[in-house]
């Protein structure tokens, strides 16, 4: 799906003087060429005049005209028409439909490009198309509505998700896009909500994303906030207000299914009591009591507007989001936003954006969903009789006998206060001179992305029972700052001989990031409200504090040259060196290549009726990551309390450090080529990109494991080789049925193949450590962070089956997995492992229709990701938590002497280490199929004062199909370790009524 | 626009400074070679550090209780039979290469050598840079403490592998990926030229501040374990005799009182693993859990109460009984129901009828803010005793060296025995000798490898399934293996 700005100009020069002549009365009506629906409110404009008429809600008009006037007719979204009267007093004038996009300008970076001269598969998107997603931010709302994007959403108020373009590259956790808004890189624009936006550009292949080469290697998001359009002055309000109900909630076993399975499981353990449901007091669970309904609300206030030399785009926006765990936990944020340009005269303009977010965020204990799933549900979230328990009496698992590493999952919750607080400014400006009128350009702009950040963490004076408790209240603050400054100097020269047109663009870019913080920790803090709560109440004994910063540079030169032929024959060159201090080799150098050839421009394709219009295009090229963690030349020098010994009860400074040597760092770089053709068909009711990529990343940085010896687990280094490969579709139809009904229908699809080619030497990096046992290896030939184990043949039926199998593994009793002897040697050991299937989907796709009627619009979209695996973690817990809970799909389906199951394994069987590992048991599909989102909507326009009124009812994410054991099978992570769960936030349904008003 | 100017002017000069602004040290460190070597007061930092890396739960906490203790005759796993089926594959010698706490023990032990090896290599450096003849000495001496911290891992990673790279040096993350496992003499050959070269520079003794530090004595005790461990009776009866010699060491009165708190690094005391909460009741860990993972299961007050492993075995209680031990067996077990002379009870709704009571902590200790128990509990490595009876059977074998102290075989065992109110011995076998070790040192985490060395374990352990050929050694663990493909594993693991 490709959504595009149209930036219309309306050229409205009159030069030659009209002699004299008789006015005349004309009149007509406009139509679509190709519907020939009747366009109202269409403008017609005696050229050289301010002489204008509109077309009635007929699609007509009368105007009084000399009659060689020539009449300039235009309407938004259809090319302008200049028709002379040549004294015809009736006029049937037929507009064409703008969407061949021949004037469609989309950004790239530093400037923008028109779309027919594009050599690079880009995909833009409005923000008022991401603000019909009722989410905390715009890559959120992004999800299934962009080939090539993968958005993994996460459940908790006001996180961001995790956003991969065309697959992952990196291994390290670095292989997030590079946001850059209006100039400004950013980490990631959950800042921002999607109404500040005008248009957000995705990047993907090496020919667009190069120009941004330092950073450029895991894709480009390039977000435009929203700026005042000439001759529109726009006041709007948008907001919704909606109810999130937890969706998927998993089921626990009840009370006496857990007594069951537990003396089910140790029915065969020496020593062992079978425990006794009547001696537990309730029957809880703990999901249900973790879980509630929330609220979210959203408003926004736009005011924008423009003259021929100034243009001005104002903005406000609150956010708040309520978290669906039963305990404080909630999001709020509000942003403002000013935009202003300025022409001060025809050679000089400059104008500067800025945004101010502030978030604040109360933020859930996530560990209580894993506390709920393991915690046995016989003891009542409250007990009146649990008198060691305060200040609030909560049920303790230790009352009836349950070890330390249970606590009560509510009390979890409610005895966490943890908050952020975040203050986020970006700021631009800029200023262009312009040395040769309309050809030669300088540029120079100054960003910044300045934050302040606070978090605190207070536990109160507590106690719940067994080491759910502390004796002394405690606090820890974190106040934090970063600035990020880019110097942009750009030289742009534009010029066109016949029908050679070009464009040359130099830059240089420097950049100084750096970022600090300082802690302190307390003890023995009055909770007595928020006004007590500070390091300088406590106790002077145990107070701490602790400080740190990352400062890093980089320097970088970069050009560009776009060249079009007769509208035929596209090419765009870039070329970046840039110099980052996170490397040791400083310089890595960038190049790109993109060629495109529009095929409906030659001759031969001029009789032709399949397509209207057709570009094939092709690049190649390299880009960057310094998005990676800096690393140090020479071994670091480590001191504190862990590097002290203790003589005499006192602590004696010490300063130890590894004794294995730092590696050189050289750039992770990507290598690219992009393979893709965008046409129009049926009449330009059909349109479609298709693109096939593959890229290479050279070089990936990450820290990996290494020989235990050195006195550290893991060096930072360059890796190896990674492959992404995959097929881009995105097609939409649109069609008007009648001047009542339209409708479109948007589908896109993108296949991910991820291999590792080379790892330097090595077999595999093992990754996701799960009970002191890697779970994953990322290892040649196969997709980063796959998951490695056991494959699973069978459940033994009985003991006497298994004794007859001539495969001998560590235990084969009635109940336990028959592993799969995968070399035939009828020994089960750790050469029989297989790799299980990978984290990352092999096909995403979504799907939205959309239609209007009259004043009544809906909408539903759908989107889904196919071929994933997670990992069950919370079910691997076994050995901490042997007499933990279960759930109710394993009490289900477990085998039992009397229901023997095939997939399953006993009670018994599952809490041995023999079955707690990876295995095809715990690597579940992660596939999943989702309604996004359905929306009805009715706009009214006949109201006073009020230019468009448009209210609707939205449902958000209201039902998802997986056959995952948890509650969502969106479960991100770093790449190699990703796709594990173990407390992820549950998903939650949104249903929200909403306005839109244009004053 | 003039603002604009001066910006682009000044990105330009900051290309001129380019080397300057790309060559960034990460903030807040300071490189390991930084040191002002010039400083004597520096030179113990890197020393210390190393001493840090024995402070760890990989190395003196729960593996260590597991793998040194409770797969032994003397304890069970204890807590509740379903809990932690990882030490329970120790207690039943039923564990593999993917035991995660043998795994944990590996890396524990290697940082150990990693924290020596760097303080090793940095003492070098003062001396050139000191000029001090008193302070060149003292960072000969400082190497000498760090090289027996080194001989100190490499012999339990010898005790519990047999088959373990040697790793002296800073090396690359290749090299360390291709080391390959040096034979379990050669590793004994590298122990003792580090202790032999400690034992020349190390002092006699410290100022009391430095209690806990290692000196000639301490170096001079390990060697002479090490020595034990390979029959080498000589040299175990020169080093034990030197030491008693001495007269530094004795044993305390009371048996009891060995373990309080206020007894650490006692005269009886040569070697210890610090751990302290340093009086405060928050902060760095600076502590270890060792004690607390022993403590009294289900427990209250909170703060008297911990995981409740390594319980002591009806065999070992019974042993006691026999013996007709009194005094080693009030502080050896601490049974639920009982009142400690100090005031605590241990609640008769604990988990398990007796914990192992020589890591008591009484309340008045445990000021830890989050339901500590024992965290100031220092781990007693070598005791006085253990040095009598190491002299005892070198001489039971038949030493001819070590005669300087005046004790002979007897006369050291019935000093050990004199101490707890025992009849002293006429005359003296091995079995007395390995007898009395274990009633000594129960669940001080000597036994395992005690009826290894000794050969008992086939008849001590049969209930448990030991196999010489197996359970001699631990197997390496699988993880270690896929990190280094050079190793090799352990005969009759997988």
């Amino acid at each position: 799906m490709r959504k595009r700005i149209i930036i219309i100009l309306v050229v409205a020069l009159a030069v030659v003087s009209q002699l004299q002549a008789q006015n005349m009365s004309v009149s007509g009506v406009v139509t679509d060429k190709s519907t020939g629906e009747t366009l109202i409110g269409a403008s017609i404009l005696q050229k050289g005049t301010t002489n204008g008429t509109i077309t009635n809600i007929d699609g007509e008009f009368s105007i009084s005209v000399p009659g060689n006037a020539t009449l300039v007719v235009s309407y938004v979204g259809y090319l302008n028409l200049e028709v002379v009267v040549n004294n015809a007093a009736k006029l049937k004038i037929q507009l064409e439909s703008n969407s061949k996009s021949l004037d469609e300008v989309i950004v790239v970076g530093y400037g923008t490009q028109k779309a027919k001269d594009m050599t690079a598969p880009i995909s833009t998107v409005k923000g008022s198309d991401l603000n019909k997603q009722i989410a905390s931010n715009p890559m959120s709302a992004l999800q299934g509505k962009m080939s090539g994007v993968q958005v993994i959403n996460n459940g908790a108020p006001g996180s961001g998700p995790s956003v991969k373009i065309r697959g992952v590259g990196s291994i390290g956790d670095y292989a997030n896009p590079l946001y850059v808004v209006d100039g400004v890189f950013v980490n990631n624009i959950d800042f921002l909500s999607s109404g500040d936006i005008e248009d957000l550009t995705v990047l993907k292949d090496a020919s667009a994303a190069a120009i941004y080469g330092v950073r450029a290697a895991n894709g480009v998001v390039l977000v435009t906030t929203k700026k005042g359009k000439i001759d529109q002055t726009n006041v709007s309000y948008e907001g919704y207000f909606g109810v999130q109900i937890p969706v998927n909630v998993m089921k626990l076993s009840s009370k006496d299914q857990y007594v069951e399975l537990v003396n089910e499981a140790n029915a065969n353990t020496t020593g062992y009591t079978p425990k006794v449901a009547a001696n537990y007091p309730a029957s809880t669970d703990w999901y249900a009591q973790l879980l509630r309904n929330a609220i979210m609300h959203n408003h926004s206030l736009d005011i924008s507007g423009a003259t021929e030399k100034t243009s001005y785009s104002v903005g406000a926006n609150y956010f708040y989001q309520e978290g669906i765990m039963n305990a404080k936990n909630d999001y709020d944020r509000y942003n403002f936003r000013v935009r202003l340009d300025q022409k001060v005269n025809n050679w000089f303009k400059m104008g500067f954006n800025s945004v101010v977010s502030n978030a604040k965020k109360n933020n859930a204990n996530n560990n209580a969903f894993f506390s709920a799933f393991v915690n046995p549900p016989v003891y009542s979230v409250y007990d009146d009789t649990n008198t060691a328990a305060y200040p609030i009496r909560f049920g303790s698992p230790q009352t009836y006998g349950f070890g330390n590493q249970y606590g009560n999952p509510v009390a979890a919750a409610y005895y966490n206060n943890s908050k952020e607080d975040g203050l986020k400014l970006v700021f631009s400006t800029f200023a262009e001179i312009t040395l040769i009128p309309e050809k030669l350009k300088f540029k120079t702009s100054y960003n910044l992305d300045f934050a302040f950040w606070k978090s605190q963490n207070y536990t109160p004076e507590f106690n719940v029972g067994g080491s759910q408790g502390v004796r002394k209240s405690s606090l820890s603050k974190t106040f934090g700052m970063s600035s990020k400054q880019i110097i942009d100097n750009l030289l742009t020269y534009t010029d066109q001989i016949d029908e050679h047109s070009f464009n040359l663009m130099l830059g240089q870019s420097t950049r100084m990031e750096k970022q600090s913080w300082m802690t302190g920790t307390a003890q023995d803090v009055p909770g007595y409200d928020d006004q007590s709560i500070y390091l300088t109440t406590s106790s002077f004994r145990d107070r701490y504090s602790n400080d740190g910063a990352d400062r890093y540079n980089g320097i970088s030169f970069f050009t560009r040259g776009t060249y079009n032929y007769a509208d035929k024959y596209l090419a765009t060159l870039t070329f970046r060196a840039d110099a980052s201090s996170k490397y040791q080799e400083k310089w890595g150098y960038f190049p790109s290549v993109g060629l495109g050839w529009i095929m409906t421009g030659e001759d031969f394709m001029k009789d032709q009726k399949i397509f209207q219009s057709l570009k094939i295009r092709g690049s190649w090229g390299m880009l960057g990551n310094d998005n990676v963690p800096a690393n140090s030349a020479v071994i670091l020098g480590s001191s504190g309390a862990g590097s002290s010994g203790i003589f005499g009860d006192v602590l004696v400074d010490g300063i130890g450090a590894q004794t294995v040597i730092q590696r050189y760092l050289k750039w992770e770089v990507v290598n690219e080529v992009n393979f893709g053709a965008d046409f129009t068909m049926m009449n330009q009711k059909l349109k479609g990109d298709l693109d096939f990529y593959n890229r290479i990343t050279n070089n990936v940085v990450f820290y990996a494991p290494i020989a235990t010896g050195g006195g550290v687990a893991e060096l930072l280094s360059n890796n190896g080789k990674v492959q992404n490969q995959g097929i881009e579709l995105s097609l939409n139809w649109g069609d008007k049925i009648n001047k009542d009904f339209t409708y479109n229908v948007g589908f896109n699809a993108t296949t991910i193949s991820n291999k590792v080619l080379a790892l330097e030497g090595r077999e595999y990096i093992p990754g996701a450590s799960v009970r002191g046992n890697y779970t994953t290896r990322t290892a040649v030939g196969h997709a980063i962070g796959s998951f490695y184990g056991y494959e699973i043949d069978k459940v033994y039926a009985s003991e006497s089956e298994a004794l007859r199998d001539p495969v001998s593994q560590d235990i084969k009793l009635g109940g336990y997995f028959k592993y799969k002897d995968q070399n035939g040697d009828n020994v089960i050991d750790s050469k029989d492992k297989v790799y299980l299937g990978s984290p990352i989907p092999w096909l995403m796709t979504g799907i939205d229709f959309s239609m209007n009627y009259k004043k009544l619009d809906a909408s539903i979209s759908f989107q889904g990701q196919f071929g994933n695996k997670v990992l069950n973690a919370k079910r691997m817990n076994r050995d901490i938590f042997a007499d933990g809970n279960y759930d109710l799909d394993f009490y289900n389906n477990r085998w039992t002497t009397t229901n023997k199951s095939t997939d399953y394994p006993s009670a018994e069987a599952y809490n041995t280490s023999f079955i707690q590992q990876a295995n095809d048991f715990f690597v579940e599909d992660a596939s999943y199929i989702r309604i996004q989102n359905i929306q009805v909507g009715y706009t009214l326009d006949k109201i006073k004062g009020v230019k468009s009124l448009r209210v609707y009812l939205s449902a958000q994410r209201p039902f998802t199909y997986f056959t995952y054991k948890g509650f969502t099978p969106e479960v991100g992570g770093a790449p190699i370790s990703n796709g594990i769960d173990t407390s992820v936030y549950p998903m939650q349904a949104v249903y929200s009524v909403g306005l839109k008003m244009n004053l | 626009m003039k603002n604009k100017i001066f910006i682009a002017l000044l990105s330009t000069l900051a290309l001129a400074g380019c080397q300057e602004f790309l060559d960034i040290r990460p903030e807040g460190t300071v490189p390991s070679s930084g040191l002002d070597y010039s400083k004597s007061e520096n030179v113990f930092l890197p020393v210390s550090a190393a001493y840090a890396k024995m402070r760890t739960a990989n190395t003196h906490s729960f593996p260590y209780i597991g793998a040194f203790e409770i797969t032994s005759d003397n304890a069970d796993k204890g807590s509740t039979p379903e809990d932690n089926p990882t030490m329970k594959e120790l207690d039943d010698l039923n564990y593999d290469s993917g035991n995660g706490l043998i795994n944990e023990l590996w890396i524990g032990y290697f940082d150990v050598v990693s924290g020596a090896n760097h303080a090793i290599a940095q003492m070098p450096l003062f001396e050139n840079a000191l000029q001090n003849a008193d302070a060149k000495k003292y960072t000969r001496q400082c190497a000498g403490e760090a090289k027996v911290i080194r001989a100190y891992a490499y012999f339990n990673l010898t005790r519990l592998f047999g088959r373990v790279p040697v790793i002296d040096t800073t090396l690359t993350a290749e090299e360390l990926a291709a080391k390959n496992q040096e034979t379990t003499d050669s590793l004994y050959r590298f122990i003792e030229k580090d202790l032999l070269e400690a034992i020349s520079v190390l002092p006699d003794s410290y100022t009391k501040d430095w209690a806990g530090r290692i000196n000639k004595y301490t170096a001079m005790a390990i060697k002479a374990k090490v020595h034990l461990y390979q029959n080498e009776w000589d040299s175990v009866a020169s080093l034990t005799d030197k030491i008693m010699a001495s007269n530094r060491y004795d044993l305390l009165p009371e048996f009891r009182s060995v373990f309080s708190i206020d007894n650490e690094n006692s005269k009886e005391s040569l070697f210890e693993i610090q751990s302290s909460t340093l009086g405060k009741s928050t902060g760095d860990g600076t502590f270890l859990e060792y004690a607390y993972v022993q403590g009294p299961r289900g427990n209250s007050p909170g703060n008297m109460q911990g995981w409740g492993f390594c319980t002591p075995s009806t065999s070992l209680i019974n042993f006691f009984t026999a013996r007709g031990e009194t005094e080693r067996a009030a502080a050896t077990f601490l049974y639920r129901g009982s009142k400690t002379p100090e005031g605590d009870s241990i609640k008769a709704a604990c988990s398990n009828p007796a914990y192992n009571g020589k890591v008591y902590t009484p309340s008045q200790y445990n000021l830890w803010n989050y339901n500590g128990y024992g965290f100031d509990h220092n781990v007693r490595i070598i005791r006085y005793s253990d040095v009598l009876l190491m002299f005892a059977e070198a001489k039971a074998h038949g030493a001819i060296a070590g005669n300087s102290s005046g004790f002979d075989a007897l006369a050291a065992i019935n000093k050990v025995r004199d101490r707890v109110k025992l009849l002293p011995l006429g005359a003296v076998t091995l079995q007395d000798i390995w007898d009395e070790r274990r009633a000594e040192l129960a669940l001080e985490e000597d036994r395992f490898f005690d009826l290894i060395r000794t050969g008992q374990a086939a008849t001590a352990l049969a209930g448990k399934g030991f196999n010489a050929a197996k359970h001699n050694l631990f197997p390496i663990p699988s993880q270690q293996m896929q990190l280094n493909t050079h190793l090799t594993q352990n005969p009759n693991y997988n």
